[in-house]
């Protein structure tokens, strides 16, 4: 019994993902509904990245979709272009997925670690305008080479995104960022965010920490969209403009800034509302317009802004210990 | 040789002269004021001192290492922490995590061991927490752990500012203030505390302000700044009675 609440997190986790599961192998879950799920776990996990800059490290990005999408074609390169893992024996071509996510992410976060290191010492709405300047930037040039299809597209991307990998993903995001938050690195970041010039005068080197914090948010991003293009199969460089990156912004204020859990509920039913107003026809948007505005004014701090879940909360040392240790 | 060395700073922004040839030799374990009439350039020679402002021509050398150039946190991990004039905390972070955060630099794991929690992590944040406690128990907040810094009434966002800085293990604490604003109670409890942590923490104090009382009281030396210059330096009751200083603070009397 006390394995059970000790644990109760993971098992909760295990079981609405094998409920999932079975819905799914049962033919409950159709197919349409079950690429929502993969979605809204796609978009959690963009979302929560994107909350470390612009949440937690206060820094305001406006490109990140950009991240995404660079991880999103370098993933399916290696896949698709380099290792034409379709005609690969079936056991090989999960393990150059895996592989292909982590390329996705890391080339990702080496283009927001370049990208990072001369707009970060900018700040606010110019920041903005940067990183705004940027995503664009990488959008378009993937139009430019034609070896992944330009304008025209990536096609042929194998199916390999599935709900399993979307929920590790999800899941292994989710714990990343609560474990950054919760340590120096976290503290360093929500330092700047609350007085740059104090946190440097307490010998935070600012540039680096702002650099860990965008680095980290790209890698994270860039498998997200490793999972992205493996689940639509096919890329096209326009997804990933400026009003995808819009749309990670709205979940994440929607859901809460500084929040994990937030960005968690911000993503997850921000996906799903729209899909679930279809039957609304052409005031499908119009409805998810007002839902949006209704929601900022009566809730400002969003779904759950500055509350975490139980689980992501980290409690070093209870009070008591505390407590007797200051007394 | 002195601790720390200024030579000859000055500093210009645009067309005026903030401070002029500003000279400050700290020996280990001395405590020295800097008071001075509003605008006089006192919060400028602290903000070049601790990195915030490079001075446009002079030296600054702490324990014989020039530091003109660094970065404030470059300063700051050299043993030269402040407080400031108007509180800087982190407002939307708890008083643990405020201490927690100035003792960044004490916090020696990668990335890959804060992300897996390795055990060598879990040790050296234990050692951070036990650590921002211990300080705070010596400021005297220790009860106020989990609330979060705005909410903390003035008195003692101020000691929180002295307690953060603490964190950042200095040879050299910089008070911008420490007393302004507050009530005789907090100021007498203000001046135990200093006396306190500079025996405790083997600290030299560098302290600008306005409260002659406490500065008479607490001060070896005092310099006393006018219009970016300094005009008068010495034991507290040299300055008392300096004619320059009472002009500074009085203006001259005016003739029949």
């Amino acid at each position: 019994m006390r394995l059970i609440k000790a644990n109760k997190v993971y098992i909760i986790m295990i079981l609405s993902y094998l409920l999932l599961e079975t819905l799914n192998r049962l033919g409950i879950l159709n197919s349409y509904l079950l690429q929502i799920i993969m979605l809204a776990g796609i978009n959690i996990i963009m979302t929560i990245s994107l909350n470390l800059v612009n949440g937690f490290t206060g820094q305001f990005s406006i490109g990140h979709a950009g991240f995404m999408g660079v991880g999103a074609y370098s993933s399916a390169v290696v896949t698709t272009v380099f290792f034409h893992t379709s005609s690969w024996p079936v056991y090989f071509q999960v393990p150059i997925f895996l592989v292909s996510l982590i390329v996705g992410g890391m080339v990702a976060g080496l283009i927001g670690f370049l990208i990072g290191l001369p707009s970060l010492r900018l700040k606010g709405d110019y920041l903005a305008i940067v990183t705004l300047g940027f995503g664009e930037l990488l959008r378009a040039s993937i139009r430019l080479i034609d070896y992944v299809g330009g304008p025209r597209g990536l096609a042929g991307i194998p199916k390999y995104t599935n709900l399993f990998w979307v929920f590790l993903f999800t899941i292994l995001s989710i714990y990343a960022a609560r474990n950054f938050v919760n340590s120096s690195f976290g503290r360093a970041c929500i330092s700047i965010r609350e007085n740059e010039v104090a946190s440097e005068a307490m010998g935070i080197d600012t540039t680096k920490y702002k650099i860990i914090s965008f680095t980290f948010a790209s890698f994270m991003a860039g498998v997200a969209g490793g999972l992205f293009g493996h689940l639509l199969m096919f890329l096209q460089p326009d997804t990933f403009s400026f009003l995808k990156s819009i749309d990670y912004l709205v979940f994440l204020y929607a859901g809460g800034m500084s929040s994990i859990s937030g960005s968690i509920l911000g993503a997850g039913i921000l996906t799903a509302v729209p899909e679930f107003l279809r039957f609304l026809a052409n005031w499908r948007i119009v409805i998810y317009g007002v839902l949006l505005v209704l929601l900022m004014l009566k809730q400002p701090e969003g779904f759950y802004g500055g509350k975490e879940f139980g689980f992501l909360k980290i409690v070093r040392q209870d009070k008591k210990v505390r407590t007797e240790k200051a007394s | 040789m002195a601790l720390l060395d200024v030579a000859n700073v000055s500093i210009q922004f645009g067309g005026l002269k903030a401070v002029s040839d500003f000279n400050l030799a700290l020996e280990q374990g001395e405590l020295v004021a800097i008071i001075g009439p509003n605008g006089a350039g006192k919060t400028t020679a602290f903000n070049m001192i601790t990195g915030l402002y490079k001075p446009t021509t002079g030296d600054i050398r702490l324990n014989g290492e020039s530091l003109v150039g660094l970065r404030p946190n470059e300063f700051t991990a050299r043993g030269i922490a402040r407080t400031f004039q108007n509180i800087r905390l982190f407002n939307e972070m708890t008083v643990l995590d405020n201490l927690k955060a100035a003792l960044t630099l004490q916090a020696k794991y990668s990335l890959r061991e804060a992300l897996l929690r390795t055990r060598k992590f879990l040790k050296i944040e234990d050692e951070i927490e036990d650590r921002a406690i211990e300080i705070l128990k010596i400021l005297r907040l220790d009860a106020k752990i989990d609330i979060l810094a705005k909410n903390l009434p003035y008195g003692e966002q101020r000691r929180l500012e002295i307690a953060r800085a603490l964190a950042t293990n200095p040879r050299i604490l910089l008070l911008d203030e420490p007393v302004a604003g507050m009530n005789p109670n907090e100021i007498e409890e203000i001046i135990r505390l200093i006396a306190e942590i500079r025996e405790s923490f083997k600290l030299t104090i560098l302290l600008i302000e306005h409260h002659m009382n406490v500065v008479m009281t607490i001060a070896d030396r005092i310099k006393v700044l006018d219009f970016g210059q300094t005009i008068a330096e010495g034991a507290p009751d040299e300055i008392q009675n300096n004619p320059k200083v009472i002009e500074a603070y009085l203006g001259r009397r005016g003739r029949k």
